[in-house]
Protein backbone atom coordinates (compact mmCIF):
# COMPACT_ATOMS: atom_id res chain seq x y z
CA UNK A 1 0.00 0.00 0.00
CA UNK A 2 2.34 2.24 1.42
CA UNK A 3 4.91 1.55 -2.08
CA UNK A 4 1.86 2.31 -3.94
CA UNK A 5 1.40 5.52 -2.48
CA UNK A 6 5.34 6.39 -2.90
CA UNK A 7 5.10 5.68 -6.63
CA UNK A 8 2.26 8.03 -7.23
CA UNK A 9 3.73 10.54 -5.38
CA UNK A 10 6.87 10.44 -7.33
CA UNK A 11 4.54 10.51 -10.53
CA UNK A 12 2.72 13.48 -9.41
CA UNK A 13 6.37 15.19 -8.65
CA UNK A 14 7.21 14.31 -11.88
CA UNK A 15 4.30 15.66 -14.10
CA UNK A 16 6.23 18.16 -15.39
CA UNK A 17 9.69 15.89 -16.38
CA UNK A 18 11.29 18.59 -18.10
CA UNK A 19 10.85 21.54 -16.21
CA UNK A 20 11.54 19.24 -12.98
CA UNK A 21 14.83 18.02 -14.27
CA UNK A 22 16.43 21.50 -15.18
CA UNK A 23 15.50 22.70 -11.90
CA UNK A 24 17.09 19.39 -10.22
CA UNK A 25 20.08 19.76 -12.47
CA UNK A 26 20.32 23.37 -11.32
CA UNK A 27 19.63 22.84 -7.68
CA UNK A 28 22.49 20.05 -7.73
CA UNK A 29 24.81 22.33 -9.03
CA UNK A 30 24.04 24.79 -6.63
CA UNK A 31 24.25 22.50 -3.82
CA UNK A 32 27.60 21.67 -4.87
CA UNK A 33 28.87 24.97 -5.36
CA UNK A 34 27.92 25.54 -2.09
CA UNK A 35 30.14 22.29 -0.74
CA UNK A 36 32.50 23.48 -2.89
CA UNK A 37 32.35 26.78 -1.21
CA UNK A 38 32.27 25.28 2.10
CA UNK A 39 35.12 23.16 2.05
CA UNK A 40 37.27 26.15 0.56
CA UNK A 41 36.14 28.19 3.33
CA UNK A 42 37.67 25.52 5.83
CA UNK A 43 40.42 24.95 3.75
CA UNK A 44 40.89 28.86 4.30
CA UNK A 45 41.20 28.80 8.22
CA UNK A 46 42.43 26.13 8.54
CA UNK A 47 45.64 27.31 6.87
CA UNK A 48 44.88 30.44 8.89
CA UNK A 49 45.21 28.75 12.09
CA UNK A 50 48.37 27.09 10.63
CA UNK A 51 46.55 23.68 10.55
CA UNK A 52 48.01 23.16 7.11
CA UNK A 53 47.04 19.24 6.53
CA UNK A 54 43.80 19.63 7.89
CA UNK A 55 43.09 22.43 5.19
CA UNK A 56 45.16 20.52 1.99
CA UNK A 57 42.20 17.86 2.99
CA UNK A 58 39.06 19.71 2.42
CA UNK A 59 40.89 21.81 -0.68
CA UNK A 60 41.33 18.47 -2.02
CA UNK A 61 37.73 17.37 -1.56
CA UNK A 62 37.28 21.08 -3.26
CA UNK A 63 39.49 20.44 -6.24
CA UNK A 64 37.66 16.69 -6.87
CA UNK A 65 33.86 18.20 -7.08
CA UNK A 66 35.33 21.02 -9.67
CA UNK A 67 36.71 18.53 -11.55
CA UNK A 68 33.65 16.15 -11.35
CA UNK A 69 31.91 19.67 -12.24
CA UNK A 70 34.57 20.26 -15.15
CA UNK A 71 34.83 23.20 -13.89
CA UNK A 72 38.32 24.63 -14.58
CA UNK A 73 38.38 28.15 -13.64
CA UNK A 74 37.01 26.50 -10.42
CA UNK A 75 39.95 23.56 -10.36
CA UNK A 76 42.50 26.64 -11.07
CA UNK A 77 41.19 28.58 -7.77
CA UNK A 78 41.60 25.81 -5.92
CA UNK A 79 44.97 24.81 -7.34
CA UNK A 80 46.11 27.90 -6.51
CA UNK A 81 44.81 28.04 -3.00
CA UNK A 82 46.71 24.29 -2.29
CA UNK A 83 49.76 26.32 -3.84
CA UNK A 84 49.67 28.41 -1.03
CA UNK A 85 49.17 26.49 1.64
CA UNK A 86 52.79 24.54 0.35
CA UNK A 87 54.30 27.56 0.54
CA UNK A 88 53.17 28.82 4.08
CA UNK A 89 55.20 25.39 4.84
CA UNK A 90 57.55 26.29 3.04
CA UNK A 91 57.21 23.82 0.53
CA UNK A 92 58.01 26.02 -2.34
CA UNK A 93 58.56 23.44 -5.27
CA UNK A 94 55.22 21.94 -4.50
CA UNK A 95 53.38 25.17 -4.38
CA UNK A 96 55.08 26.00 -8.04
CA UNK A 97 54.03 23.06 -9.15
CA UNK A 98 49.97 23.65 -8.31
CA UNK A 99 50.58 27.15 -9.41
CA UNK A 100 51.75 25.88 -12.78
CA UNK A 101 49.01 23.79 -12.96
CA UNK A 102 46.74 25.99 -11.58
CA UNK A 103 48.18 28.36 -14.54
CA UNK A 104 47.38 25.47 -17.30
CA UNK A 105 43.39 25.77 -16.41
CA UNK A 106 43.26 29.37 -16.26
CA UNK A 107 44.75 29.31 -19.55
CA UNK A 108 42.16 26.65 -20.67
CA UNK A 109 39.48 28.54 -19.16
CA UNK A 110 40.57 31.62 -20.99
CA UNK A 111 40.31 33.63 -17.99
CA UNK A 112 43.31 35.93 -19.12
CA UNK A 113 43.44 38.57 -15.77
CA UNK A 114 43.76 35.39 -13.68
CA UNK A 115 46.54 33.96 -16.23
CA UNK A 116 48.75 36.84 -15.75
CA UNK A 117 47.80 37.07 -12.33
CA UNK A 118 49.17 33.56 -11.79
CA UNK A 119 52.24 33.86 -14.18
CA UNK A 120 53.73 36.94 -12.03
CA UNK A 121 52.60 34.52 -9.08
CA UNK A 122 54.80 32.42 -9.96
CA UNK A 123 57.76 34.27 -11.34
CA UNK A 124 57.93 35.95 -8.12
CA UNK A 125 57.93 32.27 -6.08
CA UNK A 126 60.65 31.23 -8.56
CA UNK A 127 62.94 33.59 -7.57
CA UNK A 128 62.39 32.83 -3.94
CA UNK A 129 63.12 29.44 -4.86
CA UNK A 130 66.11 29.95 -6.87
CA UNK A 131 67.55 32.62 -4.59
CA UNK A 132 67.16 29.34 -1.69
CA UNK A 133 68.89 27.09 -4.22
CA UNK A 134 71.87 29.30 -5.08
CA UNK A 135 72.81 29.44 -1.79
CA UNK A 136 72.39 25.51 -1.26
CA UNK A 137 74.54 24.98 -4.12
CA UNK A 138 77.18 27.40 -2.73
CA UNK A 139 77.19 25.22 0.38
CA UNK A 140 79.45 22.26 1.18
CA UNK A 141 77.42 19.64 -0.83
CA UNK A 142 78.55 17.13 2.17
CA UNK A 143 76.02 19.19 4.07
CA UNK A 144 73.11 17.70 4.77
CA UNK A 145 69.87 20.40 4.66
CA UNK A 146 68.06 20.97 7.51
CA UNK A 147 64.20 20.10 6.60
CA UNK A 148 62.61 23.30 6.01
CA UNK A 149 60.01 23.89 8.45
CA UNK A 150 58.42 20.92 9.99
CA UNK A 151 54.59 21.67 9.55
CA UNK A 152 53.99 21.01 13.38
CA UNK A 153 56.78 22.88 14.39
CA UNK A 154 56.10 26.59 15.16
CA UNK A 155 59.49 29.28 14.09
CA UNK A 156 61.24 30.57 16.50
CA UNK A 157 63.53 33.40 15.27
CA UNK A 158 66.95 33.97 16.23
CA UNK A 159 66.86 37.70 16.66
CA UNK A 160 70.28 37.64 17.68
CA UNK A 161 71.34 35.50 14.21
CA UNK A 162 69.35 37.49 12.30
CA UNK A 163 70.44 40.90 13.56
CA UNK A 164 74.03 39.71 12.44
CA UNK A 165 73.31 38.80 9.29
CA UNK A 166 71.37 42.13 8.71
CA UNK A 167 74.51 43.82 9.80
CA UNK A 168 76.16 42.48 7.46
CA UNK A 169 73.71 44.03 5.06
CA UNK A 170 74.02 47.21 6.35
CA UNK A 171 77.38 47.59 5.72
CA UNK A 172 76.83 47.73 1.83
CA UNK A 173 75.70 51.01 2.47
CA UNK A 174 79.09 53.10 2.14
CA UNK A 175 77.76 55.57 4.65
CA UNK A 176 77.93 53.08 7.68
CA UNK A 177 81.05 52.09 7.52
CA UNK A 178 82.00 54.83 10.07
CA UNK A 179 78.91 54.66 11.98
CA UNK A 180 80.24 50.75 12.83
CA UNK A 181 82.46 51.58 15.57
CA UNK A 182 79.45 52.99 17.54
CA UNK A 183 78.58 49.50 16.96
CA UNK A 184 81.27 48.22 19.32
CA UNK A 185 79.82 50.52 22.07
CA UNK A 186 78.82 49.65 25.30
CA UNK A 187 75.86 51.47 24.57
CA UNK A 188 75.45 51.46 20.92
CA UNK A 189 71.59 53.27 20.76
CA UNK A 190 72.60 55.94 22.62
CA UNK A 191 75.66 56.58 20.42
CA UNK A 192 73.50 56.11 17.22
CA UNK A 193 70.56 58.18 18.45
CA UNK A 194 72.73 61.40 19.41
CA UNK A 195 74.30 60.89 15.71
CA UNK A 196 70.70 60.79 14.22
CA UNK A 197 69.74 63.41 16.21
CA UNK A 198 72.69 65.83 14.47
CA UNK A 199 71.71 64.26 10.84
CA UNK A 200 68.09 65.58 11.26
CA UNK A 201 69.50 68.89 12.91
CA UNK A 202 72.09 69.20 9.73
CA UNK A 203 69.83 67.72 7.34
CA UNK A 204 72.09 64.72 6.26
CA UNK A 205 69.76 62.65 4.83
CA UNK A 206 71.66 59.98 3.91
CA UNK A 207 73.12 59.99 7.30
CA UNK A 208 69.72 59.60 8.59
CA UNK A 209 68.62 56.59 6.68
CA UNK A 210 71.44 55.13 7.72
CA UNK A 211 71.54 55.28 10.96
CA UNK A 212 67.46 54.00 10.92
CA UNK A 213 68.37 51.46 9.68
CA UNK A 214 71.27 50.46 12.22
CA UNK A 215 68.75 51.50 14.75
CA UNK A 216 66.28 49.63 13.35
CA UNK A 217 68.49 46.43 13.50
CA UNK A 218 69.83 46.82 17.83
CA UNK A 219 65.56 46.77 17.59
CA UNK A 220 64.99 44.16 15.55
CA UNK A 221 67.44 42.44 18.05
CA UNK A 222 65.77 43.52 21.23
CA UNK A 223 62.91 41.94 19.81
CA UNK A 224 60.99 45.29 19.34
CA UNK A 225 59.89 44.39 16.12
CA UNK A 226 57.17 47.20 15.53
CA UNK A 227 59.54 49.82 16.00
CA UNK A 228 62.32 48.24 14.07
CA UNK A 229 59.64 47.89 11.45
CA UNK A 230 58.86 51.53 11.48
CA UNK A 231 62.76 52.28 11.26
CA UNK A 232 63.68 50.81 7.94
CA UNK A 233 60.15 51.80 6.39
CA UNK A 234 61.52 55.52 7.37
CA UNK A 235 64.87 54.52 5.81
CA UNK A 236 63.40 52.91 3.16
CA UNK A 237 61.18 56.39 2.18
CA UNK A 238 64.82 58.37 2.65
CA UNK A 239 66.06 56.01 0.22
CA UNK A 240 63.45 56.96 -2.05
CA UNK A 241 63.17 60.67 -1.45
CA UNK A 242 67.23 60.65 -2.43
CA UNK A 243 66.63 58.05 -5.36
CA UNK A 244 69.17 55.71 -3.85
CA UNK A 245 68.55 52.81 -5.25
CA UNK A 246 71.12 50.68 -3.57
CA UNK A 247 69.71 52.03 -0.15
CA UNK A 248 66.10 51.13 -1.29
CA UNK A 249 66.69 47.63 -2.18
CA UNK A 250 68.64 47.21 1.23
CA UNK A 251 65.81 48.54 3.44
CA UNK A 252 63.35 46.34 1.52
CA UNK A 253 65.66 43.13 2.45
CA UNK A 254 65.11 44.65 6.32
CA UNK A 255 61.67 45.05 6.23
CA UNK A 256 61.05 41.90 4.60
CA UNK A 257 62.52 40.28 7.39
CA UNK A 258 60.59 41.84 10.28
CA UNK A 259 57.61 40.39 7.65
CA UNK A 260 59.10 37.37 7.88
CA UNK A 261 59.14 36.96 11.33
CA UNK A 262 55.77 37.97 11.75
CA UNK A 263 54.78 35.52 9.20
CA UNK A 264 53.65 37.99 6.38
CA UNK A 265 55.07 35.67 4.01
CA UNK A 266 52.92 37.95 1.04
CA UNK A 267 55.13 40.70 1.96
CA UNK A 268 57.64 38.64 3.04
CA UNK A 269 57.85 37.63 -1.21
CA UNK A 270 57.15 41.07 -2.28
CA UNK A 271 60.10 42.78 -0.46
CA UNK A 272 62.27 40.07 -1.27
CA UNK A 273 61.63 40.45 -5.04
CA UNK A 274 61.42 43.95 -5.40
CA UNK A 275 64.55 43.80 -3.57
CA UNK A 276 66.40 41.17 -5.59
CA UNK A 277 64.83 42.71 -8.73
CA UNK A 278 66.95 45.81 -7.70
CA UNK A 279 70.43 44.59 -6.89
CA UNK A 280 70.46 42.87 -10.27
CA UNK A 281 69.09 46.11 -12.30
CA UNK A 282 72.30 47.22 -10.56
CA UNK A 283 74.70 44.46 -11.41
CA UNK A 284 75.11 44.15 -7.96
CA UNK A 285 76.18 40.72 -7.32
CA UNK A 286 77.59 41.14 -4.08
CA UNK A 287 74.52 42.34 -2.20
CA UNK A 288 72.50 39.83 -4.29
CA UNK A 289 74.11 36.94 -2.84
CA UNK A 290 74.04 38.57 0.82
CA UNK A 291 70.05 38.94 -0.27
CA UNK A 292 70.27 35.02 -1.24
CA UNK A 293 72.12 34.44 2.06
CA UNK A 294 69.47 36.47 4.44
CA UNK A 295 66.64 34.37 2.26
CA UNK A 296 68.13 31.29 2.99
CA UNK A 297 69.18 31.59 6.19
CA UNK A 298 65.46 32.49 7.11
CA UNK A 299 63.92 30.26 5.22
CA UNK A 300 66.30 27.44 6.53
CA UNK A 301 66.45 28.37 10.25
CA UNK B 1 80.27 106.54 28.99
CA UNK B 2 80.22 102.62 28.38
CA UNK B 3 82.78 101.24 26.42
CA UNK B 4 81.63 97.87 24.70
CA UNK B 5 84.95 95.80 25.28
CA UNK B 6 85.91 93.27 22.67
CA UNK B 7 87.88 90.77 24.20
CA UNK B 8 90.32 89.54 21.19
CA UNK B 9 92.72 86.69 20.97
CA UNK B 10 96.36 87.20 19.60
CA UNK B 11 96.12 85.82 16.13
CA UNK B 12 99.63 83.65 16.19
CA UNK B 13 99.71 86.02 12.49
CA UNK B 14 102.90 88.63 13.42
CA UNK B 15 101.23 92.10 12.19
CA UNK B 16 97.85 90.86 12.31
CA UNK B 17 97.06 92.35 15.45
CA UNK B 18 98.46 95.40 15.20
CA UNK B 19 96.82 96.05 12.22
CA UNK B 20 93.29 94.91 13.86
CA UNK B 21 93.71 96.76 17.28
CA UNK B 22 90.88 98.62 18.66
CA UNK B 23 91.61 102.51 18.59
CA UNK B 24 90.42 103.21 21.77
CA UNK B 25 92.05 99.98 23.99
CA UNK B 26 94.60 99.41 21.38
CA UNK B 27 93.75 95.82 22.03
CA UNK B 28 94.25 94.17 18.67
CA UNK B 29 93.63 90.14 17.29
CA UNK B 30 90.78 88.01 16.78
CA UNK B 31 87.36 88.38 18.87
CA UNK B 32 87.14 85.59 21.23
CA UNK B 33 84.41 83.55 20.65
CA UNK B 34 83.49 84.27 16.91
CA UNK B 35 84.05 82.71 13.92
CA UNK B 36 86.32 83.67 11.42
CA UNK B 37 86.38 82.72 7.39
CA UNK B 38 89.83 82.92 6.05
CA UNK B 39 89.15 82.40 2.28
CA UNK B 40 90.97 83.27 -1.21
CA UNK B 41 92.36 81.36 -4.31
CA UNK B 42 94.70 78.27 -4.12
CA UNK B 43 97.77 78.33 -2.73
CA UNK B 44 97.85 81.46 -0.70
CA UNK B 45 98.38 80.40 2.79
CA UNK B 46 94.97 79.85 3.98
CA UNK B 47 96.25 76.41 5.84
CA UNK B 48 99.13 78.28 6.60
CA UNK B 49 97.35 81.12 8.55
CA UNK B 50 95.71 77.93 10.53
CA UNK B 51 98.76 76.64 11.80
CA UNK B 52 99.75 79.75 13.19
CA UNK B 53 96.55 80.25 14.71
CA UNK B 54 96.59 76.90 16.37
CA UNK B 55 100.66 77.10 17.61
CA UNK B 56 99.94 80.42 18.53
CA UNK B 57 96.87 79.36 20.64
CA UNK B 58 99.09 76.40 22.25
CA UNK B 59 102.20 78.07 22.86
CA UNK B 60 99.93 80.15 25.43
CA UNK B 61 98.28 77.31 26.63
CA UNK B 62 95.15 77.53 24.94
CA UNK B 63 94.55 74.14 23.62
CA UNK B 64 92.43 73.49 20.21
CA UNK B 65 90.45 71.61 18.21
CA UNK B 66 91.74 70.75 14.92
CA UNK B 67 89.07 69.63 12.18
CA UNK B 68 91.15 67.96 9.30
CA UNK B 69 89.40 67.40 5.74
CA UNK B 70 91.93 68.18 3.30
CA UNK B 71 95.24 66.80 4.56
CA UNK B 72 95.75 63.93 7.05
CA UNK B 73 97.27 64.14 10.33
CA UNK B 74 100.85 62.80 8.76
CA UNK B 75 100.88 65.71 6.86
CA UNK B 76 99.55 68.28 9.18
CA UNK B 77 102.64 67.28 11.72
CA UNK B 78 104.83 67.77 8.79
CA UNK B 79 103.80 70.75 7.90
CA UNK B 80 104.07 72.36 10.90
CA UNK B 81 107.26 70.59 11.47
CA UNK B 82 108.74 72.35 8.20
CA UNK B 83 107.85 75.87 9.86
CA UNK B 84 109.08 74.60 13.31
CA UNK B 85 106.02 74.33 14.79
CA UNK B 86 106.41 70.42 16.58
CA UNK B 87 103.00 69.13 17.89
CA UNK B 88 103.65 66.10 19.10
CA UNK B 89 104.58 67.73 22.33
CA UNK B 90 101.25 69.26 22.14
CA UNK B 91 99.31 66.12 21.68
CA UNK B 92 100.88 64.14 24.11
CA UNK B 93 100.11 66.61 26.68
CA UNK B 94 96.26 66.83 25.68
CA UNK B 95 96.41 70.11 24.12
CA UNK B 96 95.41 69.44 20.85
CA UNK B 97 92.06 66.98 19.65
CA UNK B 98 92.47 65.79 15.87
CA UNK B 99 88.96 64.99 13.96
CA UNK B 100 90.92 63.42 10.58
CA UNK B 101 88.10 63.02 8.31
CA UNK B 102 90.49 62.80 5.15
CA UNK B 103 92.86 59.52 5.91
CA UNK B 104 90.42 57.19 6.10
CA UNK B 105 89.60 57.99 2.32
CA UNK B 106 93.14 57.28 1.12
CA UNK B 107 92.75 53.71 3.05
CA UNK B 108 95.31 54.33 5.58
CA UNK B 109 95.09 52.46 9.15
CA UNK B 110 94.66 54.99 11.80
CA UNK B 111 94.27 54.55 15.72
CA UNK B 112 91.79 56.22 17.57
CA UNK B 113 93.06 57.52 20.74
CA UNK B 114 91.56 59.59 23.51
CA UNK B 115 92.49 62.63 21.59
CA UNK B 116 92.30 61.60 18.05
CA UNK B 117 89.38 59.98 15.96
CA UNK B 118 88.80 59.48 12.81
CA UNK B 119 86.11 60.31 10.45
CA UNK B 120 85.31 60.65 6.95
CA UNK B 121 84.51 63.90 4.84
CA UNK B 122 81.64 61.66 2.98
CA UNK B 123 80.07 61.55 6.74
CA UNK B 124 79.36 65.22 7.55
CA UNK B 125 77.13 63.76 10.29
CA UNK B 126 79.98 61.60 12.26
CA UNK B 127 82.02 64.54 11.45
CA UNK B 128 79.87 66.39 13.78
CA UNK B 129 79.54 63.20 16.14
CA UNK B 130 83.06 63.39 16.77
CA UNK B 131 83.42 67.32 16.56
CA UNK B 132 81.31 67.21 19.78
CA UNK B 133 82.89 64.78 21.39
CA UNK B 134 86.14 67.20 20.41
CA UNK B 135 84.48 70.05 22.09
CA UNK B 136 83.63 68.44 25.30
CA UNK B 137 87.31 67.13 25.59
CA UNK B 138 88.61 70.51 25.03
CA UNK B 139 86.36 72.57 26.99
CA UNK B 140 87.10 70.72 29.80
CA UNK B 141 90.38 71.55 29.52
CA UNK B 142 90.16 75.11 29.29
CA UNK B 143 87.26 78.11 29.08
CA UNK B 144 89.43 79.23 26.54
CA UNK B 145 90.28 77.55 23.23
CA UNK B 146 90.38 77.45 19.92
CA UNK B 147 89.18 75.54 16.72
CA UNK B 148 89.87 75.15 13.22
CA UNK B 149 88.11 73.45 10.44
CA UNK B 150 90.10 73.38 7.20
CA UNK B 151 89.04 73.16 4.74
CA UNK B 152 85.43 73.54 3.61
CA UNK B 153 86.30 72.99 0.05
CA UNK B 154 86.72 69.23 0.43
CA UNK B 155 83.44 69.09 2.01
CA UNK B 156 81.97 70.90 -0.91
CA UNK B 157 83.40 68.69 -3.13
CA UNK B 158 81.85 65.37 -1.65
CA UNK B 159 78.28 66.48 -0.13
CA UNK B 160 75.40 69.44 -1.16
CA UNK B 161 76.76 72.35 -0.80
CA UNK B 162 73.75 73.61 1.31
CA UNK B 163 74.46 70.53 3.44
CA UNK B 164 78.06 71.93 4.36
CA UNK B 165 76.52 75.34 5.36
CA UNK B 166 74.09 73.54 7.45
CA UNK B 167 76.96 72.00 8.68
CA UNK B 168 79.35 74.97 9.26
CA UNK B 169 76.01 76.92 10.69
CA UNK B 170 76.14 73.87 13.41
CA UNK B 171 79.70 73.65 13.94
CA UNK B 172 80.07 77.53 14.51
CA UNK B 173 77.19 77.48 17.53
CA UNK B 174 78.46 74.34 18.86
CA UNK B 175 82.06 76.28 19.20
CA UNK B 176 80.92 79.15 20.27
CA UNK B 177 78.43 77.39 23.19
CA UNK B 178 81.37 75.92 24.75
CA UNK B 179 83.37 79.04 24.43
CA UNK B 180 85.45 78.55 21.39
CA UNK B 181 87.05 80.75 18.71
CA UNK B 182 86.61 79.59 15.26
CA UNK B 183 88.49 79.32 12.35
CA UNK B 184 87.30 78.38 8.87
CA UNK B 185 89.27 77.92 5.64
CA UNK B 186 87.65 77.68 2.18
CA UNK B 187 89.15 78.40 -1.25
CA UNK B 188 87.23 80.59 -3.52
CA UNK B 189 85.22 79.28 -6.30
CA UNK B 190 84.88 75.52 -4.97
CA UNK B 191 80.80 76.50 -4.40
CA UNK B 192 78.13 78.36 -5.86
CA UNK B 193 78.52 82.21 -5.56
CA UNK B 194 75.48 82.24 -3.49
CA UNK B 195 77.06 79.68 -1.48
CA UNK B 196 79.81 81.98 -0.65
CA UNK B 197 77.37 84.95 0.28
CA UNK B 198 76.07 82.03 2.66
CA UNK B 199 79.09 81.39 4.17
CA UNK B 200 80.22 85.07 4.49
CA UNK B 201 76.85 85.60 6.35
CA UNK B 202 76.79 83.01 8.66
CA UNK B 203 81.12 83.74 10.04
CA UNK B 204 81.08 86.98 12.40
CA UNK B 205 84.74 87.66 10.91
CA UNK B 206 85.94 87.44 7.06
CA UNK B 207 89.75 87.74 5.99
CA UNK B 208 90.91 87.24 2.32
CA UNK B 209 94.09 86.52 1.39
CA UNK B 210 95.14 86.69 -2.25
CA UNK B 211 98.56 86.16 -1.91
CA UNK B 212 99.98 89.77 -1.51
CA UNK B 213 97.31 91.31 0.22
CA UNK B 214 95.55 90.10 3.68
CA UNK B 215 92.15 91.67 3.51
CA UNK B 216 89.67 92.09 6.58
CA UNK B 217 86.47 92.02 4.31
CA UNK B 218 84.45 92.12 7.93
CA UNK B 219 85.58 91.87 11.85
CA UNK B 220 83.74 92.29 15.14
CA UNK B 221 84.89 96.20 16.26
CA UNK B 222 87.21 96.48 13.45
CA UNK B 223 86.53 98.34 10.39
CA UNK B 224 88.01 97.14 6.74
CA UNK B 225 91.20 96.71 6.69
CA UNK B 226 94.11 95.70 4.30
CA UNK B 227 97.79 94.68 4.13
CA UNK B 228 100.19 92.98 2.41
CA UNK B 229 102.07 90.06 3.26
CA UNK B 230 104.10 87.57 2.46
CA UNK B 231 105.22 83.61 3.10
CA UNK B 232 108.71 83.28 4.85
CA UNK B 233 110.03 80.50 6.60
CA UNK B 234 108.20 81.79 10.15
CA UNK B 235 105.06 81.63 8.69
CA UNK B 236 102.52 84.11 7.54
CA UNK B 237 104.05 87.99 7.98
CA UNK B 238 102.18 90.90 7.49
CA UNK B 239 104.25 93.89 6.02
Amino acid sequence: MLKAILITSLFDLLKKKEESVDYYIQRLYELREEEIETLINLGAIYAEEEKYEESLEYLEQALSLYKSMDDEEGQAYVLDSIGDVYLNMRKINTALEYYREAFKFYSSAHSVSAKEEMLEKIKEVEKIRDAVDIVDKHKSKSDEIPPKFPVEEEYVADFKKISEKLEELIKIIETTHIYDMYFKKKDAMEHLQEAYNISKEIGDEKGEAALLLMMGNILLKEENLRNALRNFSDAHALYEKMGDEKGKAISLLLIGTVYFILGDMGKVSASFRKSVEKFQELGDKHSETLAIDLLNMLYNE
Amino acid sequence: MVINLILRIQSGIPGLDQITADSKTGMGGIPENTATLVYGPPKVGKSIFCYQFMHGGLSLDEPCLYVLTDYGIKQLQQNTSDFGWELDNYIEKEMLYIVDAISSISGTKIINTENFSSSSVHNPTDIMVKLGVGTRYISQRSPRFRSILDSLTTLFAFNQELLIVRVLTAYIMRIREAGGTALITYTEGSADVKVETMLKAVVDNVIKLDGEYLTIEAMVGCGQKKAPYKITNEGIIIE
